[in-house]
């Protein structure tokens, strides 16, 4: 309603002056975002409570007991079948519009009200898109490629689905105790995908582009999974859960303010002889800073964002890797890559900014928690951190774009030596700053 | 423990199914509505609108190759670091640990720092 509204205002300004303000511009793109938040989250959250209690109740009373537990465990898997899609369908829109609002420009706005339906009236499109393979391109790689590229997004949900609704319910099947080293693990599987599809697509530019991605997403994932080893010793676990748990109680438990001693900075201010245990505090908070700028920047590069999308440079190698592909096989390359994209941001929020938790103090967060936990449709409580988690990803998200609209990419030479030759020395640095500051422990 | 795995069993089996069943849906329209319709210039490799020089099997540079031996060597590195790093939180004798560690790790910044005065992290 308020979209369509919005638009006629539009129309009712001369026509030589059409170039609403920017306040127009933002205002209509949070009203956008907001109803299609609502329908990614609503689908979701339906999905999961027909699979977790609906569905078995009714195949409890036709005496199906067994399958009634089998659909029972299939929740968190129907939940994330219906998110990715949406999500990704909502991702590249927002990245339009957002796109389009910093650059001063009006963005996709003829499908639906304000362009809301664009990108899956594109889905559409390129579903029915006639499906060339090139003369010479190996067709049994070339079909699997996209498939590759696209199933280890799904299975690194498991983790954070456990993280994201503090495994209640169903999704206490989710809880795997070695959360981070399964999604670092899983999340490096895509990059062979790139390579099979760009070797199989018969064409210099997808080869070309293959091989970067390859190296590219070797060398980033060292500082990445570095400064994630750094963060195991300041929480001390690898389970997602319990990191989560870790940072309750209000937005200064939260492992980006110095996981939770953000209290000793008190100490600097008289300048006393605790003044040392505030400096203490101090560096911590600095060192926490430090690893979510190196953990963002190495996370960007490994999903291949722009400044570092240098394996499909539009204008040097025209798309690299998915040159050749049209249709389905081209989506589920862009269905991948923005899964990715949120995966990374998911982590980003659980491991600094709290995960699911909210920024008010561990009381009325208890309070808020115990109104959704024995409601008629049985325990909800999982919907407020998992709509916590997914708004702060997608903050994270919108910086991301923000970087993608103000920086150039990088130069191929200055991209690797970025990576070897400040990232990963610094990475190595920090682990032992922070094992040292450990094991002092004020 | 086992319906973690069961759930990672089939997410793996689902998400690799999926993308395959998204593939056979998009050929089956095609096939029902007849729109494949290659034709020789369309199956034609793309470069820049020109037909295309030579093969696509094009040499490349040994460079990535090195990177790939190098990454090797840190990613071992992290399967032995990450043991390291969960159980510092409780353990008593904090100090050995980074020394052990420190050697660990210098080893390896050796090779690091080895391979780039032979300039192997230049790009040119």
């Amino acid at each position: 309603m308020a979209v369509t509204f919005l638009n006629l205002l539009d129309r009712f300004r001369p026509h030589k002056l059409y170039r609403p303000s920017w306040m127009v511009g933002v205002s209509s793109f949070f009203v956008l975002a907001f109803f299609w938040f609502s329908i990614i989250y609503g689908a979701t959250s339906i999905t999961v409570v027909l699979f977790a209690k609906f569905i078995p109740e009714l195949l409890q009373k036709l005496g199906y007991f067994q399958i009634a537990q089998v659909v029972y465990y299939l929740a968190p898997l129907a939940a994330v079948l219906v998110l990715i899609p949406a999500n990704a369908t909502f991702l590249v829109l927002n990245e339009r519009k957002i796109l389009a609002l910093l650059t001063v420009r009006v963005g996709p706005d003829r499908v639906g009200p304000n362009g809301f339906l664009q990108t899956a009236a594109d889905a559409i499109k390129l579903l029915f898109k006639e499906d060339i393979i090139p003369k010479g391109a190996d067709r049994l790689l070339f079909n699997l490629a996209p498939v590759i590229f696209f199933g280890p997004t799904t299975i690194a949900f498991i983790p954070i689905l456990s993280a994201a609704t503090n495994n209640t319910g169903p999704f206490l099947s989710c809880d795997l105790s070695i959360g981070i080293l399964f999604i670092m693990a899983v999340s490096s599987i895509p990059v062979l995908g790139l390579v099979l599809g760009g070797w199989a697509s018969n064409n210099k530019y997808s080869l070309i582009g293959g091989l970067r991605s390859a190296a590219q997403a070797i060398s980033y994932e060292i500082p990445m999974v570095l400064t994630v080893i750094s963060m195991i010793v300041l929480t001390g676990s690898i389970n997602l859960k319990e990191i989560v748990d870790n940072q309750t109680g209000g937005i200064f438990h939260w492992n980006i303010f110095a996981v939770g001693n953000m209290h000793l900075l008190l100490n600097l201010f008289p300048l006393g002889k605790h003044s040392i245990v505030g400096l203490y505090g101090l560096i911590l908070f600095m060192m926490c800073c430090i690893l979510f700028l190196m953990y963002i920047i190495s996370a960007c590069a490994e999903v291949n964002r722009i400044p570092f999308d240098l394996p499909e440079a539009e204008s040097e190698l025209v798309s690299g890797y998915n040159t050749e592909y049209t249709g389905m096989k081209f989506a589920l390359f862009f269905l991948a890559e923005y899964t990715a994209l949120f995966i990374i941001c998911c982590l980003a929020s659980i491991l600094f900014f709290g995960g699911g938790h909210l920024p008010v103090s561990e009381g009325s967060e208890n309070k808020i928690l115990s109104l959704l936990s024995s409601t008629k449709l049985g325990d909800l409580s999982w919907l407020i951190p998992s709509i916590a988690l997914m708004l702060k990803a997608y903050v994270l998200i919108f910086v991301s774009v923000w970087v993608r609209a103000t920086l150039p990419r990088l130069r191929y030479d200055q991209l690797m030596s970025f990576s070897w030759k400040f990232l990963i020395p610094l990475s190595l640095i920090n682990i032992f700053v922070v094992a040292i500051l450990m094991s002092i422990k004020l | 423990m086992s319906s973690q795995l069961a759930q990672i069993a089939i997410f793996t089996v689902v998400g690799f199914v999926l993308g395959a069943t998204l593939l056979i849906l998009s050929a089956t329209i095609q096939k029902i509505f007849g729109m494949k319709n290659p034709t020789k210039v369309k199956t034609e490799s793309y470069e820049c609108g020109m037909k295309a020089f030579h093969d696509s099997n094009i040499q490349f540079d040994i460079k990535y190759y090195l990177f790939a031996l190098m990454f090797i060597v840190f990613d071992v590195e992290f399967v032995f670091l990450v043991p390291w790093a969960t159980i510092f939180d409780i353990a008593t004798n904090k100090m050995f640990l980074i020394g052990e560690a420190f050697i660990f790790v210098f080893i390896l910044v050796l090779g690091l720092y080895y391979a780039w005065q032979k300039g192997v992290l230049e790009f040119d």
